[in-house]
């Protein structure tokens, strides 16, 4: 719960400084609370206070960059309506008949319009969050907040399916009610929306993939640097005992270094004594 | 004339100006700004008006170090830079005014 909240956090914030920022002071103050409450206080702080913000960012993101807000959230909007309108021709074409004689069973389309609306939304919110570069969940989740009161809209097409159960050759009994059906899609269709938003994010490795890693630490790894710098971006001076850099890449990069095999003398002795790998932040940057 | 500061802008550049111990980041000024107005803001509210600030020109910023009790991430530490100081300024004349009492009773 709590990686999940810090990843939508850094992706509704607009910068890695900003993510630092906002990330660490929460990390801060639950700490403090912590120790001069209890654990149980702090971590319900916590989620309570990264519910606020993250509420906050959602409506002051979009009144910061309008255009690229609306943008993203245009786009991601036609995808949804591109694969749900898929959906609806092919029942169409099967109530009606194939233009080519194809014919296609009643039976193998129930899963397809089924699903139609919350694959759209995972489609459309993950083409919003590609499309919004800073920022990318502040159009995911306006795509969600519109999704979640548009839904009752979709109810003539489920009174239409209802009505005429005949026409499409499915059981009436197969169908839901009008109102299960809008309940369903005013709850599925945000949620799927979010998760497109996130996992487009993740298999990236942009910022929100590494809301859990410090600017700074992810900053320390010579690729990223260099990543970094051709965006034009600011990465943080490498202090000089390298405490930026994660624990796990050190204990590797160690393990690499004493693995490897030493030049000996004719009495098996080592002849370069063993001694850790330095850096040099200089030449790194 | 630049434009006005609004009530918890103002409350924020002066929580920036008069940092208590150490310097003003996030954290510090939530707790001032909380303490003087009464109510709890989130950190959201503070961040989005430090940026507007910062956006202005009122306050500048530096990443500090990171720290080890923010899981390893630096702070952004704030300064109110000299046009942050005349807004200030401007803010105690027109409150001075409008509440009709002398800008020396109106301590930043």
């Amino acid at each position: 719960v709590r990686y999940l909240a810090e990843l939508t956090l850094a992706g509704l914030l607009p910068s890695p400084d900003a993510r630092d920022e906002v990330l660490g002071d929460l990390a801060e103050e639950e700490q403090h609370l912590r120790e001069q409450r209890s654990r149980r206080h702090a971590s319900a702080w916590y989620r309570a206070e990264a519910t606020r913000t993250a509420a906050q960012l959602i409506i002051r993101g979009a009144a910061a960059r309008p255009r690229d807000v609306v943008t993203s959230v245009l786009a991601g909007a036609l995808v949804v309506l591109a694969v749900q309108g898929i959906g609806t021709v092919l029942t169409v074409a099967t109530v009606v008949g194939w233009p080519w004689g194809v014919s296609l069973s009643p039976d193998g389309l129930v899963p397809l319009v089924a699903t139609a609306a919350v694959m759209g939304a995972v489609a459309g919110g993950g083409a919003s969050a590609l499309l919004a570069r800073r920022a990318p969940l502040v159009p995911v989740a306006w795509l969600a907040i519109l999704a979640a009161l548009s839904s009752p809209l979709l109810e003539p097409v489920t009174v239409m399916l209802a009505s005429a159960p005949e026409l499409v050759g499915w059981p009436a009994t197969l169908l839901p009610s009008t109102a299960t059906t809008t309940l369903t899609l005013a709850i599925a269709l945000p949620l799927a929306i979010l998760l497109g938003g996130l996992g487009v994010q993740l298999p990236r490795g942009t910022p929100p993939a590494r809301a859990a890693l410090p600017h700074a630490q992810w900053s320390a790894n010579p690729p990223n640097r260099r990543r970094l710098q051709r965006r034009g971006g600011r990465a943080p001076e490498l202090s000089a005992d390298h405490s930026a850099e994660p624990e796990l890449r050190r204990l590797v990069r160690r393990w690499v270094h004493h693995a490897r095999p030493r030049p000996r003398d004719r009495d098996n002795r080592r002849l370069v004594p063993r001694t850790p790998p330095t850096i040099d932040p200089a030449a790194t940057t | 004339m630049g434009e006005l500061l609004g009530g918890l802008e103002a409350s924020v550049l002066r929580a920036v100006a008069a940092p208590g111990d150490g310097p003003a980041y996030g954290l510090s000024v939530r707790r001032a700004v909380s303490e003087d107005r009464g109510r709890e803001y989130s950190v959201g509210a503070i961040y989005t008006t430090l940026a507007r600030l910062e956006a202005k020109g009122l306050v500048t910023s530096v990443a500090s170090d990171p720290v080890a009790v923010r899981g390893g991430r630096s702070r952004r530490e704030y300064v109110v830079t000299a046009l942050g100081h005349q807004a200030m300024a401007r803010a105690r004349t027109v409150a001075a005014r409008t509440w009709g009492f002398g800008s020396t009773e109106v301590t930043p």
